[in-house]
């Protein structure tokens, strides 16, 4: 008779406490929503300076490649090689073109014309893709140009060689799709330990935890007491997120709901896990907010692939992110959405979070101690 | 086990804490039915006893038994049959005044129709009945203290500890809460409180007088003989005879005057239209129950919060129009004295000085008074956190003067402090109105209050009484003060 006394405390509580709440279902939909769109690793509509020295039909030909490429915006059309450092040192272009003034005269007397691409290389990743797309547009540029010339020629040619490219699991390559699987692994690990911890170190905090010490309630009963309130609200915050996040972002889901279903709760006790042992180690809720934060959310972003991709880590680095459970779930969420698999392909993740919970509840419970000092 | 058999046993208990032994070498039997107080000044070891007592904290040597047993192997045992009480409130804020006591009747067990009938009476005779559905945040310092017994005698244990139950609850609540554990101990139930109130501790059959973690005398209170008289042998005085350094201020005419004041927070109202004035010099005494108004009508004089209503001057000041100005002319100090505890004593001091602007020179002269005031010449460069709370208040008190103030303003500063310190404390002030500083002060023990000059006593947000001690004895034709303000109460309620 005493769980349910406790759990219906707890659920009393949150739900009167404005803060808990609003951190519970408010945070988590603000974040979805800011990542959802902020972070895109899409590389699209990039600012492009145009400084053309030749002004022809072909130069105008090449331009118009670069824009129905739909990745490129000829923005800037400057008229010397200093307006184009000033584009690029302002950070107005991510890239300029500088056709030369014979370019036209080159091509139609079948020379080689040069064309100058500069990059802003500042952020590596984003560079390389924006020049791979410039190279590609130029050489179908260049292609077009033999084709147009053999055909005059009267030799009809197709491609040598071609490459049909198929894209798996995210076709149309939309990092979104990738984005907001991979958040339900950060947000359900940024805000469940948080409201455990603190809903425990108040109870310290307040002294009520004394009434706990002198009552009949034993440690794991307690410790239940805070689990389960929390890990149905972790549930139902993991619900929320994720109707909103495949209605609204349209992220395809492929695999079987009831699998991620299970998954999530099991993830979602294991992040209440963390909570619960974080509550053990400090005595302030300052304190219980920042270390769930350090012990948490930190590593979700680092470290469990959200963003940054384990493969390409040296190895020691991979074998760490072992120790954060946002690494298991992260790859279950993906795994489920954009690929389908079943349990014959998560079962290891699946088999690393029961662990990693079941540690996390004895440790708990072994460090929780009815005594004040 | 039936009655006068040790039910209690307390063998050769020691307690350390890092390199500090808060109890040591303690020996006391509690009998079975018995009413018994565990007095002591602040940081004499109490509370580490009561909670040794309690099962939660295990001790660094000897051993303590309950009804036979051990609180280190048996500790379960023992919490699943007694009641206790923490200093802190220790009730869920978000829960109303009944849902915390269902919760506390759940956690033990006690069965439906039992927790029924026993909510009920318990409700009637704290007289928390009306406040059934309020939320515990929203209750008086008094009402949840009632309300924290409330929840441990729901499950009626055989033995009820309390750690100081009344401590910062006004008189009448306080003799609420008297009523309710004298009529709990009739029953024959053990009890076990500490409490630092004189009174208090004499109302009880036997009591145990601690002091610096050793058990100083065990006895009834007839065998140990006046109380305040043992506090005050055995706790180091600090004898002050130095007035303050200060400029001497001229000492006519009103330094407070307060006209119609009212203030309201959504819908309810604190203060409702007072009007007084207290003149340089005088120690005016402001008295009500937890929730009369007190602390609200000090911030708004202090200008940390404005009134809804009225005009009030304090110290020349329109402090309505302009609350900024009155700052660098008080000093202000609340219950929770605002040091900073990881500092030293002296970088406290020059701290605060810094913050009122005063000079250097001036600042080594008065530094040197409120050290001989707080007793802390020598211990310049200790913790804050390391001397004990009596001499803290005492250092708080000087820190709030160092830019010699018109007005002093005190919210409860002797709360929780024992009889000896509380009385160096007010020596202090006493010497302070000799220099023309005037002092209002709040406080709960109205044996205070008998050195003030004036005392108006503030009920629901309005001014029930005003005038010098002596008179208002005479008025109601009693001898202690603690009776006009139960009149007071009883008729205003």
């Amino acid at each position: 008779m005493i769980l349910p006394a406790l759990i219906k405390k707890e659920f009393k509580e949150i739900l009167r406490d404005p803060v808990t709440l609003g951190t519970a279902i408010l945070l988590p939909l603000v974040m979805l929503f800011l990542f959802g769109y902020a972070i895109s690793l899409d590389v699209k509509d990039i600012s492009m300076a145009v400084y053309d020295q030749d002004r022809s039909q072909d130069s105008q030909k090449l331009i118009e490649a670069f824009t129905a490429s739909g990745y490129f915006i000829p923005k800037y059309h400057l008229d010397s090689g200093q307006e184009v450092n000033e584009a690029l040192d302002r950070g107005k272009a991510a890239i300029a073109i500088v056709i030369p003034p014979d370019f036209s005269k080159s091509i139609n007397s079948y020379r080689k014309a040069e064309v100058q691409i500069i990059l802003d290389g500042s952020f590596s990743a984003t560079a390389m893709i924006v020049s791979n797309y410039a190279t590609s547009i130029v050489n179908s540029y260049s292609m077009d140009l033999m084709e147009e010339y053999l055909a005059k020629k009267g030799v009809h040619l197709e491609h040598p060689a071609g490459l049909i490219p198929r894209v798996w699991y995210n076709p149309p390559m939309k990092s979104v799709n990738y984005i907001v699987p991979g958040l339900f692994a950060v947000l359900l690990m940024a805000f469940p330990p948080m409201l455990t911890a603190l809903a425990i170190v108040r109870e310290k905090e307040r002294g009520t935890i004394e009434q706990v010490y002198v009552s009949p309630i034993s440690p794991p009963v307690f410790i239940l007491g805070k689990i389960i309130p929390y890990g149905i609200t972790a549930f139902g915050e993991m619900l929320l997120i994720l109707a909103v996040g495949t209605l609204w972002f349209r992220i395809p889901f492929k695999g079987s709901i009831l699998l991620l279903v299970l998954t999530s709760i099991i993830y979602v006790l294991t992040t209440v896990g963390i909570g619960l042992f974080v509550s053990t180690l400090t005595k302030t809720q300052l304190g219980a907010m920042l270390l769930s934060l350090i012990v948490t959310l930190m590593p979700s972003f680092l470290f469990s692939g959200f963003l940054f991709p384990i493969a390409t880590m040296p190895y020691m680095m991979q074998l760490y992110t072992y120790f954060f459970p946002a690494r298991y779930f992260n790859d279950i969420s993906r795994d489920l959405f954009l690929k389908g698999v079943g349990l014959e392909y998560l079962w290891f993740n699946i088999l690393l979070l029961v662990v990693y919970a079941s540690v996390l509840f004895v440790l708990a419970s072994l460090r929780f101690k009815k005594k004040v000092a | 086990m039936p009655n006068g058999e040790a039910v209690i046993e307390v063998k050769n208990l020691g307690r350390l804490f890092r390199k500090d032994w808060a109890l040591r070498d303690m020996n006391l039997e509690i009998k079975k039915g018995e009413l018994f107080c565990i007095a002591g000044p602040d940081g004499s070891g109490k509370t580490t006893l009561i909670q040794s007592i309690c099962a939660i904290l295990d001790p660094s040597t000897g051993s303590v038994k309950v009804d036979g047993f051990d609180t280190v192997r048996d500790a379960s045992k023992i919490t699943s049959r007694i009641g206790y009480m923490s200093q802190a409130y220790s009730l869920y804020e978000d829960l109303t005044v009944e849902e915390n006591l269902e919760f506390f009747a759940r956690i033990r067990k006690v069965p439906e129709e039992v927790f029924v009938e026993r909510k009920r009476r318990l409700l009637e005779f704290s007289g928390l009945h009306p406040f059934l559905q309020r939320r515990t945040r929203h209750l008086s310092g008094g009402m949840q203290k009632k309300l924290a017994l409330c929840c441990n005698l729901v499950h009626e244990p055989d033995i009820l500890v309390l750690d100081e139950p009344t401590l910062g609850v006004d008189p009448l609540s306080r003799r609420h809460l008297w009523r309710m554990i004298e009529d709990y101990h009739s029953k024959g139930r053990t009890i076990v409180m500490s409490t630092s109130y004189m009174d208090e501790a004499k109302r009880c059959q036997r009591l145990a007088f601690l002091l610096e973690g050793r058990l100083l005398a065990c006895d009834s209170p007839q065998a140990i003989g006046d109380l305040e008289e043992v506090f005050l042998k055995h706790i180091k005085r600090v004898k002050l005879k130095r007035k303050p350094p200060f400029p001497a201020k001229v000492s006519e005419g009103d330094t407070i005057r307060v006209e119609g004041l009212k203030k309201s927070f959504d819908g309810f109202t604190a203060v409702d239209g007072i009007s007084f004035s207290v003149r340089r010099g005088e120690v005016f005494g402001f008295v009500g129950p937890n929730g009369s108004g007190k602390t609200t009508t000090i911030r708004i004089l202090c200008g940390i919060i404005p009134p809804s209503g009225g005009s009030v001057e304090v110290a020349g000041v329109d402090v309505v129009r302009k609350p900024a100005q009155v700052k660098g002319k008080i000093g202000y100090m609340s219950q929770k004295f605002s040091l900073y505890l990881d500092l030293t004593v002296e970088e406290n001091i020059d701290f605060f000085g810094s913050v009122y602007g005063v000079g250097s020179k001036t600042l080594e002269e008065r530094k040197g008074w409120v050290l001989e005031a707080a007793g802390l010449l020598g211990r310049e460069k200790t913790l804050t956190k390391e001397v004990s709370g009596a001499v803290r208040q005492r250092l708080a008190l000087g820190c709030s003067l160092l830019h010699s103030p018109d007005v002093l303003f005190l919210d409860e500063p002797t709360s929780g402090i024992d009889p000896a310190s509380r009385k160096a404390f007010w020596e202090i002030i006493g010497l302070l109105a000799g220099t023309g500083t005037t002092v209002f002060v709040t406080t709960h023990y109205l044996s205070e209050v008998e050195a003030c000059t004036r005392v108006a006593f503030l009920h629901q947000g309005r001014v029930l009484a005003l005038d010098e001690p002596a008179r208002l004895k005479a008025v109601y034709n009693t001898g202690s003060l603690e009776e006009v303000f139960l009149r007071l109460m009883e008729r205003g309620a």
